[in-house]
This record gives C-alpha cells, sequence and structure tokens, in this order.
C-alpha cells in the first residue's frame, strides 16, 4: 500500500471519529421475531447446567451459559414449527458492518438491512434432510430405505430428549436431588454416561451456540467473538477498502497484510504448548524453539 | 429476460434444445456461454437450488445472491451442499473384500446454481506442458494407468486464456517460473496478500522456492460488471455475498443471451437413448416437487462432476460393457489430488477471517519429469484458519477438552488464528480399478443407486508425500513456526478430503483406451459429450477448474465449428 499524504489524513480522520468506524448496526436485536422452542423449562435448564459445566465462565472470557449457547440449540430443535423452518438464515448482509464510501473508501453511516433474519425456504431435498436430522429417518417417505445397512437415526430431538433423562438418572444415582445440584466435575462424569451420538451433538451444537452469527439465538452480544479475538461478519465493508483513485488498501483498524496490534504474537499457556509438543512428536514433526 | 417461473432462470418460452447439459457448475456455464453466444438453444438442469438472485436479469445490479458471512449455515449446516443424509455415498478402500466401508459423505461437491465454483476459493493456475503427454515422459508405472492427452497445451491455450478473461482471474504473469508460456497476461492484478501469506513468502523464499501471488478468478478491481473483492475471509466453502467471485460469470453471460433456459431443482436421473443405441434422445430428471419429467434435445453435455456424471452413465445402462462403453471404463481411473497438508502452528495471529482463503503459492514441489533427485509432486497453497465455530468444534467433539482447559484452548486459539497449512495438491496416479460404480444396496430418498467410491493411493503419489512433506515442515521453521507437522492421511478408513475429482470418463483416441475422443464426444455415441473433470486422462498437480473449464469451452466450441473451435470462443456476446 502506497500511503499518500491525502490518504494518510483520511484515515486519521476516520479512525478519530468515535462511533463511526465500528458502530455496530442494529443487527442484533430480534426481539420483534417470533421464535419457536423446543425444550421443557426443566429439561432447558438440564442443558444449561451441562453446557455451563462443559465451557464455564471465568473472568476473562464467556462461558456457554453468557453466551446463550442452549438458546440456538432450542431454537434449532424446533426449526420447522416456524415457517419458513429456521435453519438457513438469509443474506447478504446482518447490518452490523456499513457500505463503503465509493469515493474515499471509507466505511458510512449507512448500513444494510439484517438480512440474517429472514429465514430462506428450503428444498424439497433440504426439508426431507433437517426433517431426518431432527425427527428421525421414520418421519419421512424414504426415511429408512437404508435399513439394515445403516443404523436407524432417532433424530436429533430424539437423542436430546433421552440424553437428558440420563443426565436426570445419573443426577438420581448420585443422590442428588435435581441435575443442578451436581458440581461441575460431577456433571461431566455423568455426561460421560450418555450416548456418543447424544455427546457429539451436544458438543457440536454447542459450538454452533456460542460462535454462530446471534440471529440463530447464541452468541449473545456477540461475546463469542468479541470474547475469543474473532471479528465475526463484515460484508458488505469487509477489510480491503477501494476508493476512486487510487490502489487498494487495509482497514486501518482491523488489517489484513499485516499483524494486527490489537491482537499481537504471543506464547501459548503451558497447558496448549504441552499439547503441540505432544501431537506435533507423535506425528514426527519438528518443534522449533 | 429475467424468469419470473418457478425454478427456471433465462428463457423460459423455450422448448426445442440444441443441447442439454447437466450440471450448471464450472464446465457447464463454460460451455453453455459458448453455445449460447453462437445462438444454439440450451437447457441445464440442475439438481440444486439457486441462490443467486437476479441471475438472469440484466440490470447491473444484479445478481443480488443471497449468500452471506454465516458459518453455520453455509458451512456446519450445508445450504448449497449435497446433504448426505438423504444423498449419501459409499466408500471401500482399494482391494477391500467388502461391499462398502462407509455410508455417508464422500467427496461431496455442492449442488447449486454455479455447482461448486460457488463454494471454492476460486484457485486459477493452469496446467503444465508436460502434463498433456505425462505417459510419455515416464513410461509405463506398473498398477497405474498414465496416458497422454489426446491434445496437447498449445491447443487448449486459448481456452485457458478466454476463461481467465471472462471470469476476472487475477494474477501475475511471469511470476511463477514454472508455468507454461501465456499468450498474453492477466487481466486482473493480484489483489493484495493475506498476512499468513506474506510470512509463509518470507520463509519460502529463504529455503530458495519461488512463491508467487495465487492466480485466483476473484475480481480485485471491479470488473465485467462485478465489484472488487473486499477480502471478507470466508471465502473456501462458500458463496460470495457480493458476486466478487467468477463463480457464475459465464452462465450469466449464456442466460442473457435469451437462449438458455436453466431449469434447477431438477435432478438428472437417467439418460434416454433411441432404437439405435448410438443416440441420447432426453434426460429424464426430478423436478423441484420429486416429480418425472423429461427434456429433449439434440446433443447432450454431462457437466455433473466426474462422480455423479459417471453415475448418471451407470443408471442409463452405460457402462458394465453395456451401452456407450466398449472400452470397459465408465466409471474407472478416478482421482483426486493427493494433498500433503503441512500443519505449522506459529504464536502469530494471522486473523483468517480477514482475505480469500489463499492468497500465495509456489510450484517448485510440482517438480519437472524424471528428475533423478525428486519426484512430481504438485503445487503449494499458503493457507490458514477462518472459521470459528468448526475450530472450537475440533477442540470440544474432536480433542474432548472440557472445562478449564477448554477456555484455555478457545483463548490460545493454536488451531484456529495461529495456524497456518501449506496445502500440496500432488498428483494423483490415475489407477484403473480406483472407481466410481452404482453401490449395490445403498440407495437415495428418491430410490436411485448411490455412487459407490473404490479408492486407494499408489506408490506414486505417497513417493511425493515422503519427499516433501519433511521440506514442507522446513518451510514452516523457516518463517517463523513453532511447531510444524504433516497432517496424517486416513488411508483405508475413510476418503481422500480433496474436492478435486478428475478421471471416470476419460479421453483418448482410441476407443478401447478411452471413453471420450479428443473433444469429450463419447466414442460410442453420437452426440453425448462429457463436459467437468471426468474427461482428464491424468490430474496434474495443480488446481483442476481452470482446465476442465478450458476443456469444456473447447468442445463447445468443436461443436459450433468443428473445424475451428478456437474462433468461436466469443460468440456474439
Amino acid at each position: 500500500m502506497r500511503v499518500t499524504r491525502r490518504r494518510f489524513l483520511g484515515l486519521v480522520g476516520a479512525t478519530g471519529a468515535a462511533g463511526l468506524w465500528w458502530a455496530p448496526g442494529c443487527g442484533d436485536d430480534d426481539s420483534t421475531t417470533q421464535v419457536a422452542h423446543f425444550f421443557t423449562s426443566d429439561e432447558r435448564l438440564v442443558v444449561e447446567d451441562m453446557a455451563a459445566a462443559l465451557v464455564p465462565e471465568d473472568d476473562l472470557s464467556a462461558g456457554a451459559l453468557a453466551t446463550d449457547a442452549v438458546e440456538l440449540i432450542d431454537r434449532f430443535l424446533a426449526a420447522f414449527d416456524s415457517d419458513p423452518p429456521a435453519i438457513f438464515g438469509g443474506g447478504p448482509y446482518s447490518g452490523r458492518s456499513p457500505f463503503p464510501d465509493p469515493r474515499t473508501g471509507m466505511p458510512t453511516n449507512d448500513y444494510p438491512d439484517n438480512d440474517f433474519t429472514e429465514m430462506l425456504p428450503l428444498t424439497r431435498m433440504q426439508e426431507l434432510a433437517f426433517r431426518i436430522l431432527l425427527d428421525g429417518d421414520a418421519a419421512v417417505t424414504n426415511g429408512t430405505i437404508n435399513t439394515g445397512i445403516v443404523p436407524p437415526n432417532p433424530g436429533l430431538r430424539a437423542i436430546y430428549r433421552d440424553g437428558i433423562a440420563a443426565l436426570e438418572q445419573a443426577a438420581q444415582d448420585a443422590g442428588a436431588a435435581s441435575f443442578g445440584e451436581l458440581d461441575a466435575e460431577a456433571r461431566i462424569a455423568a455426561f460421560a454416561t450418555t450416548t456418543p451420538d447424544f455427546r457429539g451433538a451436544l458438543l457440536q451444537n454447542l459450538a454452533e451456540g456460542m460462535f454462530a452469527a446471534p440471529e440463530y439465538g447464541g452468541n449473545r452480544d456477540r461475546r463469542g467473538w468479541l470474547d475469543y479475538d474473532y471479528d465475526g461478519d463484515s460484508q458488505p465493508l469487509g477489510y480491503t477498502l477501494f476508493d476512486a483513485d487510487s490502489e487498494p488498501f487495509d482497514r486501518p483498524d482491523k488489517p489484513n497484510q499485516t499483524a494486527d496490534p490489537n491482537r499481537p504474537a504471543r506464547p501459548f499457556s503451558p497447558e496448549v504448548e504441552r499439547f503441540l509438543t505432544a501431537i506435533t512428536a507423535a506425528q514426527g514433526g519438528k518443534r522449533f524453539f | 429476460m429475467s424468469s419470473s417461473v418457478d425454478n427456471v432462470l433465462g428463457n423460459t418460452s423455450l422448448d426445442r434444445f440444441d443441447v442439454v447439459i447437466v450440471g450448471s457448475g464450472a464446465g457447464g456455464g463454460a460451455a453453455a456461454r459458448v453455445l449460447a453466444t453462437n445462438g444454439l438453444k440450451v437447457c441445464i438442469l440442475e439438481a440444486g437450488n439457486n441462490y443467486f438472485r437476479g441471475l438472469d436479469d440484466p440490470d447491473t445490479d444484479m445478481p443480488r445472491p443471497l449468500f452471506s458471512n454465516d458459518e453455520l449455515k453455509l458451512s456446519s449446516r450445508g445450504l448449497i451442499e449435497q446433504q448426505a443424509i438423504v444423498e449419501p455415498r459409499t466408500f471401500r478402500a482399494l482391494g477391500a473384500q467388502v461391499d462398502r466401508q462407509l455410508v455417508g459423505e464422500v467427496n461431496n461437491l455442492p449442488k447449486t446454481v454455479g455447482g461448486g465454483w460457488v463454494h471454492a476459493d476460486m484457485q486459477c493456475p493452469r496446467f503444465n506442458d508436460f502434463d498433456f503427454h505425462l505417459h510419455s515422459e515416464l513410461g509405463d508405472i506398473a498398477g497405474a494407468s498414465f496416458a497422454d492427452w489426446p491434445l496437447d497445451y498449445d491447443e487448449l491455450e486459448p481456452f485457458y486464456a478466454a476463461c481467465e478473461r471472462l471470469q476476472g482471474v487475477q494474477g501475475l504473469a511471469g511470476a511463477d517460473p514454472f508455468a507454461s508460456r501465456r499468450s498474453g497476461p492477466y487481466p486482473l492484478p493480484p489483489g493484495p496478500p493475506m498476512y499468513v501469506d506474506s510470512l509463509l513468502r518470507g520463509g519460502a523464499e529463504r529455503i530458495g522456492l519461488h512463491p508467487f501471488a495465487f492466480p485466483g478468478a476473484r475480481n480485485s478491481r471491479p470488473y465485467r460488471g462485478r465489484p472488487a473483492c473486499n477480502d471478507c475471509g470466508l471465502c473456501s466453502m462458500y458463496g460470495c455475498p457480493i458476486n466478487a467471485k467468477g463463480s457464475v460469470a459465464m452462465l450469466r453471460d449464456a442466460l442473457l443471451t435469451g437462449n438458455v433456459q436453466l431449469r434447477y431443482n431438477a435432478a438428472a436421473t437417467r439418460l434416454l437413448v433411441d432404437s439405435s443405441r448410438r443416440r441420447v434422445t432426453a434426460v429424464a430428471y426430478l423436478d423441484a416437487d420429486g416429480n418425472p419429467a423429461e427434456v429433449s434435445g439434440d446433443r447432450f453435455l454431462l457437466a455433473a462432476s466426474a462422480i455423479e456424471s459417471a453415475r448418471l452413465c451407470l443408471l442409463s445402462g452405460l457402462g458394465n460393457g453395456g451401452l456407450g462403453n466398449s472400452s470397459g471404463l465408465v466409471g474407472r481411473n478416478l482421482m483426486f489430488h493427493h494433498q500433503t497438508i503441512s500443519v505449522g502452528i506459529y504464536r502469530e495471529d494471522f486473523h483468517g477471517e480477514r482475505g480469500r482463503s489463499v492468497t500465495g503459492g509456489f510450484s517448485d514441489f510440482r517438480g519437472v519429469p524424471n528428475d533423478a533427485q525428486r519426484p512430481l509432486g504438485g503445487i503449494v497453497e499458503f493457507g490458514t484458519n477462518s472459521e470459528k465455530i468448526q475450530e472450537a468444534a475440533t477442540y470440544m467433539v474432536e480433542l474432548g477438552f472440557r472445562g478449564a482447559a477448554l477456555k484455555q484452548f478457545l483463548r490460545d486459539r493454536p488451531l484456529g488464528a495461529h495456524l497456518a497449512a501449506l496445502i500440496m495438491q500432488g498428483e494423483d496416479a490415475p489407477q484403473l480399478d480406483n472407481r466410481i460404480d452404482l453401490d449395490p444396496a445403498v440407495r437415495d430418498i428418491n430410490g436411485l443407486p448411490v455412487p459407490r467410491i473404490t479408492y486407494g493411493t499408489h506408490p506414486f503419489e505417497l513417493a511425493a508425500r515422503e519427499y516433501y512433506g519433511p521440506r514442507l515442515i522446513d518451510l514452516h521453521g523457516a518463517a517463523g513456526a513453532q511447531f510444524a507437522f504433516v497432517a496424517p492421511i486416513n488411508e483405508g478408513g475413510a476418503t481422500p478430503s480433496s474436492r478435486h475429482i478428475m478421471g471416470t470418463l476419460r479421453m483418448g483416441s482410441d476407443p478401447r483406451t478411452s471413453v471420450t475422443d479428443a473433444f469429450c464426444k463419447f466414442h460410442d455415441l453420437d452426440n453425448l459429450y462429457s463436459a467437468d473433470g471426468a474427461p482428464m486422462p491424468t490430474s496434474s498437480g495443480y488446481n483442476p477448474t481452470l482446465t476442465l473449464q478450458a476443456l469444456a469451452m473447447r468442445t463447445a466450441g468443436a461443436i459450433v465449428d468443428p473445424a475451428r473451435p478456437e474462433s468461436v470462443i466469443e460468440g456474439d456476446a
């Protein structure tokens, strides 16, 4: 990038205008949208208690609860209670990022509408796929066509119901009045007694709930992105800016071509470093320093 | 010409077609453009949905894609992917004495208007001169079926240049010292290099390699009605929210001629033939509601991907010694790229959600044939991780971290922001028994047999892996990595990870040893052609899409003017 005097002043001007550069748009609030849920209030509590043990809160970053990760799961399992089903958000923009000025390349105060909240209609094949995924292979015509070759698929809703029941049973077996009475260690021990399908689903869905776009119900206040060094969606501004009369250039607040001063190089924590040392050795790799 | 009919784009009033194309992806779009701009009436069948609003609307603001920087939608839930839960494939390792070892997702490509070229990060290197006569260079190799192509690089060069020009490929001519000759510069200059690219480029130079800006069909400047790429990060495996990728550039040109009707959510199920059994008369398909339908035409192009095109032949009785298959080779010589991926972990934060997945690489490791010092490998891409959910799921699901330990990994991001990948697209030796056929028992939800992939590696690509893997690790060291290793391959238990799919309808001049001829027409049928990665006799060590597009364009050109196919590339567009 060639920084001209005009360009330099332009950058200073933009970054100096408080709130202009990265003012989030109106994309996070979906309170006017009717959303359907799946869990009973008791079930929801069990899932949240489990999630809190798997991804706990601490002083440095939000966990599953503060990001409201379970809300995404609760909505996904009830996806077909909405029309169109709440599976694929619309596009292209969330409204969190502004349009660039075509003359200067700089962000404007013009934010697009939030398209993410407008769910896309499903094709016939997509609907069949997600019906099976959520309700099981017996829920659709031909869903069990490969019975005898692949194991029966009970569907995620049943997997969750059974998994929650197993967690409650484990609590009872431990003499607790409810699952929430177990401490984190005991909850994780109970989790290990549930089926692989449930464990895999809950962990994958919690990752989604913490880090997916907020329109799906989780990642509350973008804590999943803000607390874990991730920008989230950036269109229509993006990271390479174009003005009317020069080469493309980086945003000063979030550079693409160079290191980001807000995300500097840093050593890994000792336990991460131990893990990296171990997998590098196991794969016959090299540790350079 | 904008269509308001459900599941149809383009000219809805057309009802007689000179050419029917199965598949609207990279190859189908390239072929359709040549045919339609030369006045032929074309019907395209696309099994997937359309997410390019206004693709057939001449308004300069169009198309307006429905894609977004939404990992859940595009990656986790697979908006444009073939959903394996209703359309599984099966896999078995070469030599395994079982019907199958896996039922589910096997090298799926997107099923959507624009095909695999929608989720691609649009890498566009050309193949090399020697790729077209590799059997002559190498001689016979035991267990492999290398073959020369029935054309050479110079014959394809005008079509390469046209594909670059029409889609807006960015690159710097001469930057790759190993690239074959070009008739002109790239139409667009390279866009900005990502931070990870800058570091790896430095490492590559320090160990004597020749890195360059990777050529790609993403606008680096506004071009042909599309905006410049603004490096939004979520590129590979995502549709472009602003249409800066050239994914549907040629398809849109074709639609705007008024000579094309694109029926989407229309999944081809069978080719119908006449009593001579030398002519295809129609394609049977399932429409958006799952009802059977047909479209007839004079000629037919298969552009559904090397796996699905071969499957359609087999579903139509064109295989196992049957119709159109006197060579017995339909579905055989299936190739992927043997990707050798070296992972480097750095203290630097690469912020991979900024950029366009891959902006640099080098082709020193492609090598040259018969080099006593080193084997043939492939071009190497500089990559990093741009996804967040997937990174977290790696720690949570695959590595099993819980509680405070998990939090530490989520904050440190060793396999996310701090990961750099060197991805070598190693040549995959063709083998007769690496193939697709129809699974004897597994059906898709429409009741049709699914493709079964039988695949095993050959010592040819393993030698490249063994030779270049340690050198990729050393490159990481020279670039400043703290740790580096080569990611394991899942031999036997799973499939190659590459989405570069080639072979299955091999081209050649001898009908006894090839399925299609030098212009990708089936030897045994008068009006059936292949227009995707299926005709490729060898896989090369470069990303294959530009080459398959150039081939498809040449096939279409030969339909228009058999004597001078290169003279009709532009048509009346």
